[in-house]
């Protein structure tokens, strides 16, 4: 095995021991014999993987549960607020076309009151000119009736 | 990878929160571990664990019967945090070995103990300092969690060969970078 080729497993498959029995012996095998690949190893090993596995184990404080947790019922609440504000909204939206018929329906009635009305001043004012009318006919067919003695009623009888 | 059982994931998506605490229970040391990791400071680190776990709850309706439940979270929990150090990235302080030295003093006797450990803090921030965000998440997942080629592809949603290439890469800057330091050997 080349010295190159060493490397680059020593960087790879044999640092994280992927290689199978032959590979592994062929390059421990290699690394006896190669000085210059053995201290290269090292190097890898020392100071670049060694530190990184001895890493400190870091875990998180409990607050930051306790800000998960808070967090999310906060959200909640809001998402519960926020479906009381939608669910009115949709019951407007769903009685907008209720109030526009009602509004339609009750300018149309104002209006048709007003025509009603109209109409039956108007028969009130004929049925009145039609009366007077009557009484005028009445009274030009009573000149017959008057002529300059009276009506001959009992009153004017002794009245006179 | 520890599996999650169905059970606590139907329940948690119907809005259970005792559920849903659980999964927390079981993912998060995961989400904060790879979390600090990437940005490097615990108040940010939390700040993401916290953001990953209001998004896996916002989306549990969505999650895949079927697939990994674990790597559909560790998944959310890399994008998130490394979409948190691109955004932060020029504000970021880091100030992460400090607030671990400050733990790692006065906590007993064993002071030669607490000071290999910072000296090792201090190194593993250099070293991932070092790497693009993609070669980070690869190496926390593999080096610090000690996931294998397979999970980290499913995590990630990339190739087994990426993950490979981007080890070899993320290794081969690190070597260079030791090597320019002063810190090795002739190759």
């Amino acid at each position: 095995m080349k010295c190159k080729r060493v490397m680059e497993l020593l960087l790879t498959e044999y640092i994280d021991e992927r290689l199978n029995e032959k590979e592994n012996l062929e390059v421990k095998n290699h690394l006896e014999s190669c000085q210059g690949c053995r201290d290269y190893y090292n190097l890898i090993n020392k100071e670049v993987v060694a530190p990184l596995r001895n890493a400190r184990e870091v875990t998180p404080s409990e607050e930051v549960w306790q800000g998960i947790r808070n967090k999310i019922i906060e959200r909640k609440l809001a998402a519960q607020n926020e479906g009381i504000l939608a669910r009115i909204k949709d019951t407007l939206a769903l009685r907008k076309p209720v109030m526009a018929l009602i509004s339609v329906i009750l300018i149309l009635a104002i209006f048709s009151g007003i025509k009603i009305s109209e109409h039956a001043s108007y028969i009130t004012v004929r049925n009145y000119i039609q009366e007077k009318m009557t009484l005028v006919g009445e009274t030009e067919n009573d000149t017959e009736t008057f002529n300059g003695n009276g009506f001959g009623t009992s009153i004017e009888e002794f009245l006179l | 990878m520890k599996t999650i059982p169905d059970e606590l994931i139907y329940r948690a998506t119907g809005g259970d929160m005792d559920a849903f605490e659980a999964i927390y229970r079981l993912t998060a040391g995961f989400v904060y571990a790879v979390s600090y990791r990437v940005v490097y400071s615990r108040e940010d680190a939390e700040e993401v664990t916290q953001d990953v776990f209001i998004k896996v709850y916002d989306n549990l309706k969505k999650f895949k019967e079927g697939t990994s439940f674990k790597a559909w979270i560790y998944r959310i929990a890399v994008n998130t945090a490394i979409n948190y150090y691109n955004k932060k990235k020029r504000d970021i302080t880091h100030d992460g070995d400090y607030e671990i030295a400050s733990e790692l003093y006065g906590k007993g006797p064993e002071v030669e103990e607490n000071l290999q450990a910072k000296h090792n803090e201090e190194k593993v921030e250099e070293l991932l300092s070092r790497l693009n965000p993609d070669q980070k998440a690869c190496m926390v997942l593999r080096e610090i969690e000690g996931m294998s080629y397979e999970e980290i592809a499913k995590v990630l949603n990339i190739k087994i060969n990426t993950v490979r290439t981007r080890l070899k890469r993320a290794r081969e800057a690190l070597v260079k970078y030791v090597k320019n330091k002063g810190v090795g050997y002739e190759v």
